[in-house]
């Protein structure tokens, strides 16, 4: 039987990182090459090629958040130490996704409308994720002990849940400079053949980088744990 | 010609936006791993001396 617990699942994720590596590389070769050899858009010119870091980006910021959520709520439900380890690993990653969002967006947002920012509600609402992920992880940083930090930055975590909804039907609810949905979208993708391809490959490129850096977080974190603990019964 | 200076465009555009992220990526990639690597010997060092209970 396998039994959940941080040295287990550590243990697991230790014997796939140098796979992960690997399968990063292939992917990012891959990707960069379809990248530059792509055609550019009739109308945005080379501009639309951010898209294939942008998109994936903002897809990864939503869904980490919805992970860091649902494991914050079984956290507090079950008050197992696993979940809060996984939300504290995937914290810093989904921030610094949710600002590589913004700032790709920006430049996006400066080569086609004129301008780097609006105060448009997919924007805003983009904003306000980001703002919700930096919160989550200073409050994991700012208690002396971590069941303190890891109850606070979790409430935080479920109700910034609200905020997804919010964030992906913006385009939908309100009039907004910004796209509508061109994937995920009833009636299927608007992006035809090889600039899917293209994108969905970039995002399996950085989908895979950004679980090679939580597995790598997440075993530090168990391993910091191991050490306290050492420490403590030596003393 | 017009080909090449298409695609040295693209090769340009795709270099300084994606230098971003590239660079963004090792700076994480080596944080991430730094941290990792201090602890790890912190551990090695506690496990070093740490009195054994052979007699």
């Amino acid at each position: 039987m396998i039994v959940l617990n941080p040295k287990t699942l550590s243990n697991f994720f230790d014997n796939y990182k140098r796979l992960l590596f690997l399968l990063f590389l292939a992917f990012s070769i891959i990707s960069l090459g379809m990248i530059i050899f792509i055609d550019n858009d009739y109308y945005q010119g080379v501009s639309f090629k951010i898209m294939f870091i942008h998109v994936p980006a903002a897809w990864l910021s939503l869904m980490l958040f919805g992970i860091i959520g649902t494991v914050s709520i079984i956290g507090l439900v079950f008050k197992s130490p696993t979940s809060f380890i996984i939300a504290r690993a995937i914290s810093p990653i989904g921030l610094l996704m949710s600002i590589t969002v913004l700032v790709t967006g920006s430049i996006w947002g400066y080569l086609t409308w004129g301008t780097f920012w609006v105060w448009d509600a997919r924007l805003t609402s983009m904003l306000i994720l980001t703002f919700i992920y930096l919160g989550h992880f200073i409050l994991l940083n700012s208690f002396e002990h971590f069941q303190k930090s890891d109850f606070a930055a979790s409430i935080l975590a479920v109700i910034g849940l609200v905020n997804l909804p919010v964030v992906k039907f913006s385009v939908n609810w309100w009039t907004t400079l910004h796209q509508g949905a061109s994937v995920f979208k009833i009636g299927g993708p608007s992006l035809s053949g090889i600039y899917l391809t293209t994108l969905m490959i970039s995002f399996f490129c950085i989908l895979i980088l950004c679980l090679y850096w939580i597995i790598n977080i997440f075993v530090t974190i168990t391993e910091t744990r191991r050490y306290e603990r050492k420490k403590l019964f030596n003393e | 010609m017009k080909e090449r200076s298409y695609l040295m465009n693209s090769l340009y555009f795709v270099l300084i936006c994606y230098g971003f992220f590239i660079i963004l990526a090792a700076v994480t990639t080596i944080i991430i791993m730094n941290s990792k690597k201090s602890v790890l010997n912190k551990i090695s060092e506690i496990s070093k001396n740490q009195p054994t209970d052979k007699k």
